[in-house]
């Protein structure tokens, strides 16, 4: 390392590069995504226009948003069903899964991460271990002993079921996660109060959860979206609208012959909505939780 | 009779619902799925009636002398190589990006964490589309913006199609890094950065001896787990690669580990075989992950 | 104060998630009807109609195709019915049927005259072992297809009647500027199957030994053919070279002459979704115009415990009522030959006279062989591998034979 000073970039090329570099991950971020939007208001004859310029659709159409509410396309794809009925019970399941899903994770990904972080106690690395052995098992051949078992106890074509099985298979990584976080909180306080008498669920609780903050809401929005991602494990385990979510909904747009991109993108534009309107509101807790950390 | 000591008793009372949760769900399920890995079942072959043989080993010995296997693991190598570096440099810099105070951050987290918001199979399809040689959104944009004269077939060469497949596995992938490398950001004490920088050391080197340091355990979880989840890539390469329509068909040149383990389970129906692939593909997986944390951990400390 | 509340939540949640559970299995007799997305019945009241006659629920699973043979094959593995009636594409004897998952109906057949079987085509096909293992919902020959205003602009008035004739055109299509990919054929196992066979190789004979490997089989050659279209011709698209199948790349106005289905004329023509529509014709195949097709069927599942309700849904499914349903819904022409012949009198069957012709020349593959599924995937592999000029078309030939006789072997023993 030279000994003599080298001259800092000027604030104002540092500013510079910093708005460029957030112009770039908006773009990274957003181009595809408006591609799909675009879709999604074009015909399909549109689509296959060359050479292909129709970034402002020449007759927008809102067509594909009403088939996918609606009755459905009535071409050679997406089935009869009631796509409506399909797409709002696919919503729901996914809401309603991701969300029981994510907070049962957070919760018992919060009490495991601490004991783990700060607790002494006999086989901790040894669970440790064996917890985290298996995460890299790829599923598919378990997934005959795991239908069997869970139509066994009855939780096939169940919410239910798909929660337990998102928690158990998604709880080692979030375990993980959280006791990384923990770990990273200042000891100091936390002893204090043991030693005054608090129990560790206290300390949990009111002193380490704060601030380690937004690392569970981290865990939660990971969880969350990871369970609303998934496919596998809701194609094998669910049958009907009462709890296929909608992942699996969005892949009857593909048909026998061709994928009805139009539809298929109409619908994942109105999919993309719950989980956004999910982050926005976890921007607030963040804050809060940097707010908290910062008065430490 | 062993003292159980209370502290003990909260930490076993605390793992308790995820060990339980484990035990009964994959556990279990893996268990026996490693029983089947030792026996010749097939249902086309033995039918209903029939019944699966005791083998041993040698469904482990006939992937491990399998060229198709080690081929597919080399071509999973090669995305892995390429998905990686730039999944964690994108994340990284986007986290740092948003770790910073600015007017309308808010607005650009949320737009960042969009990509991951797409299902799987809606990314694989939407690549497919923009990438169409024939009439694709890539070609229009790109000979609007006169950068080309015709249009390109942009997944004609084996190298292409695997390319495309890491891109748009780091497409979707990016905002998990960003999400927990921002979290592990934000729990970074203020105060030590500012001792640093008041001590007058320049942006880089208070990254590189302050905050990256600290940000190593949740860089190592981010590390380990894209490693898995990029080794067992499977939709995007379906989506893009493979499907399209009724009876998919696997493209060879995309067939990563999991689409050969998805092969010889639900095409071959070679149940016994599969979950011996399964089984070496989880030992790969860990070893390497293994190494990794080990490697990270050692500097950590 | 936080954790007990979330506790709290989260039970609330559950309880009201299992509530809906707690309330199920009111119906008379509910059953469960897996299937492809075409295959669901598109007319709702005749649909309902059928339920209120019967008093039998039945609740459609619909899934692509591919993702439910995936769940047909993790129930049935596990010995639970996946379904209690399920849609059998043409791939399923291979996935479904082989491993005897499908319970045989030659009793039901046999109490249920109402059923006119007779009047069913291609009920051969589902008969595997000497049982029929599903009833033939729809007819699909595997056929092509061409737009005949742009063959004309090419300065064609008529399709070719060889390959080599095929080949010529496509040549100077290429060249006269009407169409730089000429061809939409996949690289995929299909578009050898079909010009081996109108060239008029058996493919296989009577004791299911390749016969296709044979020296100089026409076989040989139209891998050839094939090979030398991606390759060195340059005739076809080099987006087919991933694509699984080369419809959508017609429909979006690439290629003059098209591997298509019987009943495509309905999709191409469709001038919402095709830019082809509406100049696109079948064409009989080439050379000795031999083609296979690829019939879908109904049948019940081993493990269903409600046979009975299931054989009910199933004889309505294939009525002329919901056959016809289907047909004006998707084009796909029923199995009914009394309905075919109904409705090409109201002039509802576009090229129906090509269809007919093309009818008298079908050989079937041994897609009932239960390796058949494996066996296609190293077909296209091959194809593929050949026309990115790492093997060369007689290598790729000598290299599925050789898969054939490994795959025969294993399950034969």
């Amino acid at each position: 390392m030279s000994g003599a000073r080298e001259v800092m970039l000027p604030r104002v090329v540092r500013r510079i590069f910093f708005w460029v570099a957030v112009a770039l991950l908006a773009l990274w971020s957003l181009a595809p995504i408006y591609w799909i939007v675009v879709s999604s208001i074009s015909t399909r004859i549109e689509l296959y226009t060359v050479p292909y310029k129709h970034w402002i659709p020449q007759s927008p159409t809102l067509q594909n948003y009403i088939d996918v509410f609606t009755t459905g396309p009535k071409y050679r794809a997406g089935g009869f069903l009631p796509s409506a009925t399909l797409l709002y019970s696919g919503v729901r399941n996914s809401i309603l899964v991701a969300l029981l899903a994510a907070a049962l994770l957070s919760l018992l990904a919060s009490l495991a991460g601490y004991a783990f972080a700060r607790l002494n106690f006999r086989g901790r690395s040894f669970l440790f271990f064996m917890m985290l052995l298996l995460v890299p098992l790829p599923i598919w051949v378990s997934l005959i002993a795991l239908f069997q078992l869970m139509s066994v106890v009855g939780l096939i074509d169940t919410k239910l079921g798909l929660v337990l099985l998102f928690v158990a298979y998604g709880a080692p990584l979030y375990v993980w996660l959280m006791q990384t976080y923990i770990r990273a909180t200042p000891r100091d306080i936390a002893e204090a109060a043991l030693i005054d008498g608090a129990s560790h669920f206290r300390v949990l609780r009111t002193i380490i959860l704060p601030v380690a903050f937004p690392g569970l809401v981290s865990v939660f929005l990971v969880a969350f979206l990871t369970v609303w991602n998934a496919f596998l494990i809701p194609l094998i385990f669910t049958n009907s609208e009462s709890a296929q979510p909608l992942t699996v909904v969005l892949s009857l747009f593909i048909g026998q012959y061709e994928v009805a991109w139009e539809a298929m993108s109409a619908a994942a534009v109105v999919t993309m909505i719950p989980p956004i309107v999910m982050a926005l509101f976890f921007q607030r807790y963040i804050v809060r939780g940097l707010a908290l950390g910062a008065v430490q | 009779m062993l003292r159980i000591r209370s502290e003990e008793r909260t930490a076993y009372l605390a793992i308790l619902p995820v060990g339980l949760l484990l035990v009964l769900f994959v556990y279990y399920p893996a268990i026996s799925t490693f029983l089947l890995g030792l026996t010749d079942a097939n249902p086309r072959v033995q039918g209903l009636e029939g019944v699966a043989h005791f083998i041993g080993l040698r469904n482990y010995v006939q992937t491990l002398g399998s060229g198709e296997f080690w081929a597919s693991v080399w071509r999973t190598t090669l995305i892995v190589l390429m998905v990686l570096p730039l999944e964690l440099a994108i994340g990284l810099g986007a986290a740092m990006i948003l770790n910073e105070e600015f007017r309308g951050r808010a607005v650009l987290r949320t737009i960042a964490i969009i990509p991951w918001m797409l299902p799987p199979l809606v990314n694989g399809f939407m690549w497919s589309w923009i990438l169409n040689g024939d009439y694709g959104a890539l070609n229009g944009l790109l000979y609007q913006l006169h950068l080309v004269t015709g249009y390109h077939h942009w997944l004609a060469s084996p190298s292409a199609q695997l390319f495309w497949v890491a891109l748009a596995q780091v497409w979707t992938r990016f905002p998990f890094a960003m999400v927990v490398l921002l979290a592990g950001l934000q729990s970074i004490p203020q105060d030590v950065v500012e001792a640093a920088r008041v001590d007058g050391a320049r942006p880089a080197q208070v990254f590189r001896s302050v905050t990256f340091p600290m940000l190593l355990p949740a860089f190592t979880v981010v590390l380990a787990v894209e490693f898995i989840v990029t080794f067992q890539i499977f939709d995007v390469i379906w989506s893009l690669t493979s499907g399209g329509a009724a009876g998919q068909i696997i493209n060879p040149f995309t067939k990563a580990v999991m689409i050969l383990n998805y092969e010889v389970v639900f095409r071959n129906l070679d149940l016994g075989l599969g979950s011996a692939v399964a089984y070496l593909i989880l030992l790969l997986s860990m070893g390497v992950g293994y190494v990794f944390v080990r490697m990270l951990y050692e500097r950590g400390a | 104060m936080k954790v007990r509340h979330s506790i709290v939540f989260a039970l609330a949640l559950i309880i009201a998630l299992m509530l809906p559970t707690l309330g199920r299995g009111g119906a008379a007799q509910t059953i469960t009807f897996i299937t492809a997305p075409w295959g669901v019945p598109p007319d709702q009241a005749l649909f309902k109609g059928f339920q209120d006659r019967t008093g039998i629920t039945v609740q459609v699973i619909s899934a692509p195709s591919a993702e439910m043979y995936t769940k047909v094959q993790v129930a049935s593995s596990s010995r639970r019915a996946p379904a209690d009636v399920i849609f059998l594409t043409e791939e399923a004897p291979s996935f479904v049927v082989a491993p005897g998952y499908m319970e045989p109906l030659d009793a039901f057949v046999a109490k249920s005259p109402d059923l006119n079987v007779g009047d069913i085509e291609r009920m051969d096909f589902w008969t595997v072992g000497g049982k029929v293992q599903g009833i033939t919902t729809y007819v699909q020959l595997v056929m092509m297809d061409y737009n005949a205003k742009r063959l004309q602009a090419g300065g064609f008035s008529k399709p070719a009647a060889t390959w080599d004739e095929l080949r010529r055109q496509s040549l100077a299509l290429k060249q006269k500027g009407v169409d730089p990919y000429p061809l939409a054929l996949g690289a995929i196992d299909w578009s050898w199957y079909l010009m081996s066979l109108s060239a008029g190789d058996p493919m296989f004979d009577s004791g299911l030994n390749p016969v296709f490997s044979n020296s100089g089989s026409p076989a040989r050659t139209a891998m050839t053919r094939l090979i030398g279209f991606f390759a060195t011709d340059k005739v076809i698209t080099p987006d087919l070279l991933t694509k699984v199948t080369p419809h959508d790349v017609f429909m979006g106005g690439t290629g003059v002459y098209h591997q298509a289905w019987q009943g495509s004329l309905a999709v191409m023509n469709n001038a919402k979704i095709s830019k082809q529509a509406p100049d696109v014709q079948y064409l009989l195949m080439p050379d000795q115009h031999y083609t296979w097709s690829l019939d879908a069927a109904i049948g019940l599942s081993r493990f269903s415990g409600k046979k009975d309700a299931g054989w009910e849904f199933i004889k309505w499914y294939v009525s002329p009522e919901n056959l016809r349903a289907i047909y004006k819904a998707v084009g796909l022409v029923p199995s009914r030959s009394s309905l075919q012949r109904a409705l090409n009198s109201e002039g509802a069957i576009q090229g129906f006279d090509v269809m007919a012709e093309q009818a008298k020349y079908v050989h079937q593959l041994p897609r009932t062989a239960k390796w058949w599924g494996p066996w296609t995937q190293s077909v296209t592999e091959a194809i593929r591998k050949a026309a990115q000029g790492q093997l060369t078309s007689d290598a790729a030939v000598d290299a599925v034979a050789k898969r054939w006789n490994e795959l025969k072997a294993q399950y034969k023993q």
